[in-house]
């Protein structure tokens, strides 16, 4: 008999509330009050749509004094946690957006979290099929409210929304309006933080980040035992980057690979994701996304290589090349393909060069094959033979001249060969994304962006060669021809005035004075050999001259080159730093007081210290001031020699600082650097 | 040759005296550091007796900061968890020193009286109850919250330093489902082993310390 009451008292109180179950839906929970703390929840939607997504608040209000915890609660505490229950589990509840968080200090400790009323928003997503009529959301959360002591809660509130069209719950609109008034900005600035020598270096890459640093910038990190909460650490702004280096937990354990990092001044509130520096910020190009965006990359590179025919560098030789086709309709295609696989094969070249010069530990750029001035020289006079040979001072028939000129294939290879290399240095500007994109790939991918870039850039001849109606655009051979291709030398003469500024500017006036007289001696052999060609009475004679001519040519040539390794090792001085090698630095040892700096890019630590310490104003002055020699060795791409070289001081990262001073046994320096530091280890290995 | 010799040798001081010196900062220091040396200590229990670190020198030490009002502190007691860690220490012959810090007037602060009564009463089993009202001690191992746990090896070396387990709540059912970290690193110190986790999140409530 008892059983059986019990059975219907049950029965009835799960009838009740099914009933009230079904009552009115509800936006709005009842308030649960617990010791310093009510709670209840909130729906921003009254009537919500399946497929959409709806945003719930819980609503925490804790006692004045009371506060309640962040993402990461600090030295003590607890973060709230809200566990969903939703009618199914295609439901996808996302995690709590959490407002703008207050630091409470007590002691020496520091905790995160909100004093006052504090809205958790989560965003939940319904799925396309729901069919239910009503949408029941219940959360079960669970906090730690705390003054000097602390509290632990736990909840369980539900709100029922109706599924239609989609209807805003007006009851709740200033709650929720608040709520997002107190959220911090998201951004996608790019962020990377490592661990070194037990500190935190925290980089973020992007100028409104820097522009926050003042002496009211706080930033929450957002992980567990990372940093030290309760110091504040030390915050540089430089150029456009904000550095942020903090003390590493006692209690640091793993590392995390990336944190939500909230940096709150008085102005603003802004959340980031800081990500782990093991593979770097080029790193970062994540296999997902480059297999994506590789298509588009590679099209981008073609386009960059079509667009390379309009180059002021590159038009002189093209312009030739039309001038040869026009002239001879009937191996069009042969040579449309000679020359494009010329141009390829020549950019698929200088890049694997590049590629293997950086693995080197070369830092050098695209065009560096224009770096070496004997190159340039070297193309220099060949512009003023080209030019000569349009103006009729001589006649088609020597090797030299065929280049870009005679009718057969493998003379189309060398001109696409010769375009590359007169190209090159105007890809640098114009091709900057694929080219950065390149750099940073592995070697095939690179290849194949260069190649693409080759292809881009042969596209018109190619179509010259296959398209008839193309070439028949073309102006018909003639008598107009002659006076063309005099016409034609001018651009000629002026990519050698080009050439020689770009020599002078590496090599200095001297130097190019000695090249100009080279130049001179051999236009004037080539003149020689040309009036050989009109009277072949004079021909040996003027050919004898022709020949003493080019000898003295070359010796002026070779002072010209002389004069300049001169000029260049002065010119090396203006730089605060050199590349450092085995070599280099070895010489330099035995001279004066050597620093050597290993850093490589992905190193957020070297960066930092590089900033702050190293590339400063003051820094410049002390190594000048005690004539030290500054050697930098990039270990991005893991040089050997640099691996060697750390393993010497039993490392096996970076950074390496290691000061070396005549006399006495080398020093390495502290992984963190500060100008204070540098500059008593600098005093005190002087005296 | 005589020079380098010199020099190796003023080096090699250096680094001796260099050494000692870390010796005292890290025992001045805030912060002390597992595989190093335990901060020295002496502090009275609720019977009157001093204990202190070297008077133990031989045995391994388990130091538990409490409070008994922490919500986090009565989750392992309610659960009997604290209380069977401490039997099976002691049958191992382990000192277990429960440590309190709190000022008086703070939450957790109570006379020599009143912890023997929370000792009986909950069954617990500690060597002894250290009442640090001053917060020496804990300042001196840097004791951030309750409950805080360190296990000292014979030697005096400390091996752990950190939470509990690895449920950071107050919920009681979270007992059973976390990693046991301190009970992991002190059965690997009795092992004659280096624990395989020295460090980890100390969780809890703050310690109260006087200001």
């Amino acid at each position: 008999m008892r059983k059986f009451l019990l059975l219907l008292f049950a029965s009835w109180l799960l009838i009740g509330t099914s009933l009230a179950a079904q009552s009115a839906p509800s936006t709005r929970s009842d308030v649960v009050v617990q010791p310093h703390l009510e709670a209840r929840l909130l729906a921003e939607y009254q009537q919500v749509t399946p497929g959409d997504k709806v945003v719930i608040a819980v609503k925490l209000m804790p006692e004045a004094g009371w506060h309640t915890y962040w993402l990461n609660p600090g030295d003590s505490g607890l973060a709230t946690v809200i566990h969903w229950d939703l009618p199914n589990s295609e439901f996808i509840a996302e995690g709590i957006q959490w407002p703008i968080a207050q630091k409470f200090n007590i002691g020496h400790l520091s905790n995160y979290g909100f004093e006052g009323d504090t809205y958790l928003l989560s965003t939940i997503h319904i799925p396309h099929d729901y069919a239910d009529t009503t949408l029941p959301i219940t959360a079960t959360v669970d906090w730690l409210v705390c003054e000097e002591i602390c509290i632990p809660g736990t909840a369980t509130f539900s709100v029922e929304l109706a599924v239609g069209d989609s209807v805003l719950a007006a009851e709740n609109s200033a709650e929720f309006a608040l709520a997002r008034a107190n959220l911090p900005e998201l951004a996608s600035w790019p962020a990377y933080f490592d661990i070194q020598a037990q500190q935190v270096t925290i980089l973020v890459d992007h100028p409104s980040a820097a522009a926050m640093a003042d002496s009211s910038l706080y930033a929450f990190v957002g992980a567990g035992e990372l940093v030290e909460h309760q110091p504040a650490g030390s915050i540089n702004a430089i150029d456009s980057q904000l550095l942020i280096q903090r003390q590493l937990n006692t209690y640091f354990h793993d590392m995390p690979s990336a944190f939500e990092l909230l940096l709150v001044n008085d102005e603003r509130a802004v959340q980031i994701t800081v990500a782990a520096s093991e593979q770097g910020p080029a790193g970062n190009v994540d296999t997902a996304s480059t297999s994506a965006s590789l298509a588009w990359v590679l099209l981008l590179a073609m386009a960059g290589g079509l667009l390379l025919n309009l180059m002021p560098c590159v038009f002189p030789v093209l312009s030739l090349k039309a001038l040869h086709l026009a002239n001879q309709n009937n191996s069009a295609r042969a040579d449309a393909i000679g020359y494009t696989l010329g141009v390829i094969i020549t950019f698929v070249a200088i890049a694997g060069l590049l590629i293997l010069l950086r693995a080197g530990g070369q830092a050098l750029g695209w065009g560096f094959q224009l770096q070496n001035p004997l190159l340039i020289a070297l193309l220099a006079l060949l512009f003023i033979a080209i030019a000569l040979n349009l103006l009729g001072v001589y006649q088609i028939g020597t090797r030299l001249m065929s280049l870009g000129q005679s009718g057969h294939q493998q003379n189309s290879f060398a001109t696409g060969v010769l375009a590359v290399v007169i190209a090159s240095p105007c890809t640098a500007p114009f091709m900057g994304v694929a080219l950065g994109f390149a750099i940073i790939q592995p070697p095939s991918i690179a290849l194949l962006i260069f190649a693409a870039l080759g292809f881009g850039m042969a596209l018109p001849f190619l179509l010259l060669g296959f398209v008839p109606q193309v070439a028949r655009l073309l102006p018909k051979p003639g008598a107009w021809m002659e006076t063309f291709k005099h016409w034609m030398a001018l651009p000629m003469n002026l990519t050698t005035v080009w050439l020689l500024w770009v020599f002078g500017r590496q090599a200095g006036v001297d130097s190019l004075a000695l090249l100009l007289i080279a130049a001179v001696l051999f236009a004037t052999a080539l003149w020689c050999f040309g009036s050989g060609q009109l009277k072949p009475a004079k021909k040996v004679r003027q050919n004898v001259l022709g020949w003493l001519l080019l000898a003295l040519c070359a010796v002026s040539l070779f002072f010209a080159l002389q004069m300049q390794q001169a000029s260049h090792a002065a010119s090396n001085s203006q730089q605060n730093w050199q590349s450092w090698s085995p070599s280099v630095h070895d010489e330099l040892q035995t001279k004066q007081p050597v620093f050597v700096n290993m850093t490589a890019d992905w190193c957020i630590t070297c960066l930092a210290n590089e900033r702050v310490a190293l590339e400063t104003e003051a820094t410049r002055a002390l190594f000048t001031e005690h004539n030290i020699a500054y050697l930098k060795g990039d270990w991005t791409l893991q040089n050997p020699e640099i691996t060697e070289y750390l393993g010497r001081y039993q490392r096996n990262g970076v950074p390496l600082y290691v000061l070396y001073w005549p006399g006495k046994e080398a020093q390495v320096l502290p992984q963190i650097l500060t100008p204070a530091l540098l500059r008593e280890v600098v005093l005190n290995a002087s005296q | 040759m005589k020079i380098h010799f010199n020099t190796k040798l003023r080096r090699t001081m250096l680094g001796v005296v260099g050494a000692m010196f870390a010796t005292v900062a890290t025992v001045a220091m805030a912060n002390p550091e597992v595989g190093e040396p335990a901060p020295a200590f002496s502090v009275t229990d609720t019977q009157g007796q001093v204990h202190s670190l070297e008077q133990y020198n031989g045995s391994m030490v388990v130091l538990e900061w409490t409070n008994h009002d922490c919500p986090f502190v009565v989750k392992h007691y309610a659960t009997d968890n604290m209380q069977n860690l401490q039997r099976e220490m002691a049958e191992q012959d382990v000192v277990w020193l429960t440590v309190i810090s709190s000022a008086p007037g703070t939450q957790g602060h109570v006379s020599p009286a009143q912890a023997d009564e929370l000792t009986s009463s909950r069954n617990a089993a500690p060597a002894a109850v250290l009442l640090d009202e001053d917060g020496t001690m804990g300042r001196a191992y840097a004791a951030r919250v309750t409950p805080h746990m360190y296990v000292i090896d014979g030697a005096g070396v400390l091996q752990y330093a950190g939470g509990i387990d690895s449920i950071p709540t107050a919920n009681h059912a979270d007992v059973e489902r976390a990693d046991p970290y301190f009970a992991n690193a002190a059965r690997a110190v009795l092992a004659g082993e280096t624990p395989e986790r020295q460090v980890t999140r100390p969780y809890g409530c703050t310690v109260k310390y006087a200001d």
